[in-house]
C-alpha cells in the first residue's frame, strides 16, 4: 500500500525565503527601516566623536534614555528568548508557530540592547577594557561591580541566544540548501547549513542538543534579567536599592518579550499569510500568556506599594517622588498601559482580532518602557544634595539612539523573514497532525 | 562506502524497511528523513546521552575557570578594599562565573552535537547521489552499508519488496 504522495505542508514557509521578489511593501519597510538607521548612525556620532555630554544626562540624572532603553530591549530579548526555550522543552504546537521567530526577534533585541552600555561608556573604543586580559598598567576588571556582570551577561545572553536560533535552524537552511535554485543561494545556505544531510544519528543528536541549549538559557535568562536590575540595586539610592526590583524587571521583562511575540506574530501571519501554522489556537494562547503576565506586573506594583510605603522614610520618599513628582506621569503610564490594557484579552473575541492585539501589544511595550523610563529618572529625582534639582530630558541625540535601534531592529526582522523560513520547517512536519 | 540505497515516498515505509532489515540481520543501515521519526531515532540514533555530559563538563569547567580568574585577579593580583568588604567576596563573584558557565555549556553543546554527528562538512558522497537533494523536503532515504548480513542482489531484492520507489547502488 502506497500513500498518495502530497505536497509538504511547508512550502507556505518555504517559498517565501527562495522568492524572486518579495513585494513593495517589503522595500518600504526596509525603507524605513534604513531611514532608522541613518538616526541610529547620528545617534551615535554624538557619544562617539563628541561625547556624552550631547546627552541630557547630568548631574543628578547620572543616567536616562540610554538604560531606560537598554533595559527594555534587553527585557524584550530576555522575554522572548525565554518564551522560546521554554517551548523547545515542553514541544507544544506553539512551539512550531512562534518559536523560530521569537528566537529570532530575541537575537535582534539583544543586538540592539548591546549598543547602549557600550556608548554609555563615553569611550565606546574602550570596551574591550572589561575584558580581562592582562594591561601593562596591571589593572582587572572590577568583578564585585554589577556592570561588569553585565558586560559578562549580555555577552552570553548574546552568544547563547544566537546559539539556541542557530542549532534550530541547521536542518531548515539544509532544506532551503536544496530547494534553492540558484548557485549564489545554493552556496549561502550550504555554507550554512554545516552539510547537514538529516541522518538518524544526526536528528537524534540535533533534538538533545536543542534542548540541552534551551535548558541552559532559562536560568541564564533570569540570571540576566536580574543582574539588569543589579544595576540598579547596587547603588545606594532608595527605591533602587531595594530587594524586589529583580522581580520586578523579570516580571516586566517576561512581559515585554510575550508582548513582542505578539505582535510581530500578528503582523507575519498577516503579511505573509501564514494562519496555517500560525493558527487562531496559537494567537488566542498568546493573548492569554501577555494577560496572565499582566497580572503578574500588576502583582510587581502592588508589591512595591506595599513593601515600600511601609518601609523607612527615605525609601517611602523616594517612591513617592516617583509617583507624585515632576515624573509622575511616567509611573502611572508605565502602571496603566503595562497592566490595563492586557485586561481586555478576558474577552475571546478580543483574544482574535488583530487589530485589538497589536494595539494592546503595542500599548504594553511602551507602558514597560515608561516604566523603566521612570525607574531611572524618577528615581533620581530626589538628589539629596544642596542644588536645585533641575528636570532631566531627552536630547535628540537620545531620541535619535532610540529610534535608531528600532530601526536596525525592523531591518534584521525583515532581512530574517526574507531569507530565513521564519517557522521551523521540521517541527511542522513531526507535529502530529 | 558500498552498499544500496532507497528512496521512499512515505515515512511509514521507510520505518517499516528499517524494521525488516534490523530483523534481518543488518546493522550498517541509516536513514535520511526531512524531520526527525521517533522511531528511527530509537532504532538507529545511538546513544545521545554524551552530548549531556560535554555540556555538563563544559559547564564545570567554565564557571570553574571564570571563578578562578576573578579570584585571582580580585584577591591575588589586585586586591582592592571596597568598603571592608572581604577580599574574597565570593557572592559577588558567582553572577559572572555563573553565566560563564552557560556560554561555555552552550557553545560546547553545538559543537559537540556536530562533532558527534560528522559536521561540519563541506561535502559527502551522498550528495553527488541523484534525488538526494529531496532528503530534505519530501523523500524518506534508506542506505544499507556492506556488512556481513549484505548480499547485493539478496539485498536488493529485500529492499525491492518493500516498495520503495527507486534503489540505487553505491559503488566502492
Amino acid at each position: 500500500m502506497i500513500a498518495p504522495i502530497q505536497n509538504p505542508p511547508i512550502d507556505h514557509v518555504i517559498d517565501p525565503p527562495l522568492a524572486e521578489r518579495f513585494g513593495r511593501t517589503w522595500w518600504i519597510g526596509i525603507g524605513v527601516a534604513l531611514l532608522g538607521v541613518l538616526f541610529l548612525l547620528y545617534g551615535l556620532r554624538g557619544p562617539a566623536f563628541v561625547g556624552i555630554g550631547v546627552w541630557g544626562t547630568n548631574i543628578p540624572y547620572v543616567w536616562g534614555f540610554d538604560i531606560a532603553s537598554y533595559a527594555w530591549w534587553i527585557g524584550i530579548a530576555n522575554g522572548a528568548a525565554l518564551f522560546a526555550s521554554i517551548l523547545v522543552l515542553t514541544g507544544s504546537s506553539l512551539h512550531t508557530a512562534v518559536n523560530r521567530f521569537a528566537n529570532g526577534l530575541a537575537l535582534g533585541a539583544a543586538i540592539c540592547a548591546a549598543v547602549f552600555p557600550v556608548f554609555h561608556l563615553g569611550r565606546p573604543w574602550l570596551a574591550y577594557w572589561m575584558i580581562p586580559y592582562p594591561t601593562a598598567q596591571g589593572v582587572w576588571p572590577q568583578f564585585r561591580s554589577p556592570l561588569t556582570w553585565d558586560f559578562w551577561a549580555i555577552l552570553t545572553h548574546l552568544t547563547a541566544i544566537a546559539l539556541l536560533w542557530y542549532v534550530g535552524l541547521i536542518p531548515d537552511l539544509a532544506t532551503l540548501r536544496d530547494r534553492a535554485k540558484t548557485r549564489t543561494r545554493q552556496l549561502f545556505y550550504g555554507l550554512a547549513a554545516l552539510g547537514w544531510r538529516g541522518s538518524a544519528r544526526q536528528w537524534a543528536l540535533h533534538r538533545r542538543a536543542h534542548r540541552i541549549v534551551a535548558l541552559t538559557l532559562i536560568p541564564l535568562l533570569f540570571l540576566a534579567q536580574a543582574i539588569v536590575s543589579f544595576e540598579f540595586v547596587g547603588t545606594l539610592v532608595p527605591d533602587w536599592h531595594e530587594t524586589r526590583q529583580p522581580l520586578h524587571f523579570i516580571a516586566t521583562g517576561i512581559q515585554l518579550g510575550i508582548a513582542m511575540v505578539l505582535l510581530v506574530a500578528l503582523a507575519l501571519r498577516r503579511r505573509l499569510g501564514l494562519h496555517r501554522h500560525i493558527d487562531d489556537w496559537d494567537i488566542d494562547l498568546l493573548a492569554k500568556l501577555l494577560l496572565a503576565n499582566a497580572l503578574v506586573t500588576a502583582y510587581a506594583y502592588l508589591d512595591g506599594w506595599f513593601m515600600e510605603l511601609m518601609a523607612e522614610p527615605p525609601i517611602r520618599e523616594a517612591l513617592l517622588a516617583r509617583m507624585a513628582g515632576p515624573y509622575g506621569t511616567l509611573y502611572w503610564g508605565g502602571f496603566m498601559l503595562s497592566v490595563l490594557p492586557p485586561q481586555i484579552f478576558w474577552w475571546r473575541r478580543v483574544r482574535l482580532h488583530w487589530w485589538a492585539g497589536a494595539t494592546v501589544a503595542a500599548l504594553v511595550l511602551i507602558g514597560i518602557y515608561l516604566d523603566y523610563l521612570s525607574v531611572v529618572v524618577g528615581g533620581l529625582v530626589r538628589t539629596n544634595l544642596m542644588i536645585a534639582a533641575p528636570t532631566y530630558a531627552p536630547t535628540v541625540a537620545e531620541v535619535s539612539l532610540l529610534a535608531g535601534t528600532l530601526g536596525l531592529f525592523l531591518l534584521m526582522v525583515l532581512l530574517s523573514v526574507r531569507r530565513l523560513p521564519i517557522v521551523s520547517l521540521y517541527d511542522t512536519r513531526a507535529e502530529p497532525a | 562506502m558500498t552498499g544500496l540505497i532507497a528512496r521512499f515516498r512515505s515515512p511509514a515505509e521507510l520505518v517499516e524497511a528499517v524494521r525488516r532489515l534490523r530483523d534481518q540481520g543488518y546493522r550498517r543501515l541509516d536513514a535520511f528523513t526531512p524531520y526527525p521519526l521517533p522511531e528511527l531515532t530509537e532504532l538507529l540514533g545511538g546513544s545521545t546521552s554524551r552530548i549531556g555530559w560535554i555540556a555538563a563538563l563544559s559547564a564545570l569547567a567554565g564557571g570553574a575557570l571564570t571563578y578562578a580568574v576573578i579570584y585571582w585577579t580580585a584577591v591575588v593580583d589586585y586586591p582592592l578594599n571596597i568598603g571592608g568588604r572581604p577580599l574574597h567576596s565570593w557572592q559577588a563573584f558567582l553572577p559572572a562565573a555563573l553565566v560563564s558557565a552557560a556560554l561555555w555549556s552552550g557553545l560546547a553543546t553545538l559543537i559537540g552535537m556536530l562533532w558527534l554527528g560528522g559536521l561540519p562538512r563541506w561535502h559527502h558522497r551522498l550528495f553527488d547521489l541523484k534525488g538526494f537533494d529531496r532528503a530534505t523536503y519530501d523523500r524518506y532515504f534508506l542506505l544499507v552499508e556492506d556488512d556481513p548480513a549484505f548480499e547485493a542482489s539478496e539485498t536488493r531484492r529485500l529492499l525491492e519488496s518493500l516498495s520503495p520507489e527507486h534503489i540505487e547502488a553505491l559503488g566502492p
